[in-house]
């Protein structure tokens, strides 16, 4: 047994077991995570021959490079950008503070606004949805108008508004 | 007979033999390079502008081209990226699948038949990265390894996505009802 074993060390190629872990790693590598006979229409399909290109076109081909040269460093587009930073900076500085000043002024209209809105005794919605609702009947337009006159009405009207058109109304 | 890239490297560094180098560049990738684009963009005229400016990216930045990657996998990523910047902007225009099949049915260089067209559509339906895998490994035949140094993406991931985008193209064609 043990002359049999030395035999075939022999025979292996040299670096067999280092290659052998080497091809082992790269076919795991390649290996799909699936099995290509699984989709068979994909597989069916021929994958050349059907895209062409006109006669001659790679003997043909030429690579346009106008104004492609590599790009050298030079001190003047050096300047020229540090310039150009700049103007940009300058510019962006000035629109930020014209912005905020326009902010300011919205934030106090807004701020005005709220002071007027909280200073009001005028009733929120709901408050009037609730009275609707309580004295549905007391205010309907029979009660309101039932006992009055319509001289008085208008009296009335006159001493209120000028807005109305009596003549309308009458 | 094509040059090996470290040659063409070395001819790119003199700058008193930087063209001789470029042209050498382009000669040898200026076919798969073309290929990989058309199978992205699938239009000839498309992928005749997107490859001058592969091109033309390269001529500006090959000094830059650090030899951590292999040549072949750098000029892909820039073919690839090219490509999907090409295909951003294009899909403002033709926003839809079949739009695209009917630009390549009376493309004069579209060979395909029935099944081909509809692959093209389904392939056109992937997201980008599912896309660009696909392309690489599908059609390119790329392995794993290089295309997560194009993709700058593991390998798991890769595998994932190709995974993804087979299945998806599979139903596509299912559900178009075509036979093979």
């Amino acid at each position: 047994m043990s002359k049999f074993n030395k035999k075939n060390k022999e025979e292996l190629p040299k670096d067999y077991f280092v290659k052998f872990g080497e091809k082992m790693l790269n076919k795991t590598l390649e290996e799909e995570l699936f099995d290509t006979a699984d989709f068979p229409i994909l597989n069916a399909v021929e994958k050349s021959k059907d895209f062409t290109i006109p006669n001659q076109y790679f003997e043909n081909l030429k690579i346009t490079k106008s104004n492609s040269k590599p790009k050298s460093f030079s001190l003047y587009r050096a300047l020229a950008i540090a310039a150009s930073i700049l103007i940009v900076g300058i510019l962006f500085t000035l629109s930020t503070k014209s912005d905020t000043g326009t902010e300011k002024q919205e934030i106090a209209s807004l701020e005005e606004l709220d002071y007027y809105l909280e200073d009001s005794d005028a009733l929120e919605l709901s408050d009037i949805l609730e009275l609707q609702e309580l004295y549905s009947d007391e205010l309907s337009n029979e009660f309101l108008l039932d006992d009055i006159d319509n001289e008085i009405l208008i009296e009335y009207l006159l001493e209120e508004s000028d807005a109305y058109d009596l003549v309308e109304i009458y | 007979m094509h040059k090996e890239d470290s040659e063409i490297l070395q001819l790119l560094r003199n700058s008193s033999q930087y063209e001789l180098g470029f042209s050498a560049l382009v000669n040898k990738y200026k076919e798969p390079l073309y290929w990989h684009i058309r199978r992205m963009v699938m239009i000839h005229e498309d992928a005749d502008d997107v490859l001058q400016n592969v091109f033309i990216k390269v001529y500006k930045s090959v000094g830059k081209f650090r030899e951590e990657a292999k040549l072949y996998t750098w000029l892909y990523r820039i073919a690839t990226n090219e490509s999907l910047s090409f295909l951003r902007k294009r899909k403002m225009k033709y926003s839809n699948v079949e739009l695209l099949a009917d630009r390549l049915t009376v493309d004069p260089y579209f060979n395909g038949d029935k099944i081909q067209l509809a692959l093209k559509e389904a392939i056109e339906t992937l997201p980008p990265k599912q896309k660009q895998v696909f392309v690489l490994r599908y059609y390119d035949e790329l392995g794993y390894k290089d295309l997560a140094e194009i993709l700058e993406s593991s390998v798991g991931s890769l595998k994932a996505s190709y995974h993804h985008a087979y299945k998806k193209i599979e139903e596509y064609l299912t559900n178009m009802d075509v036979k093979v």
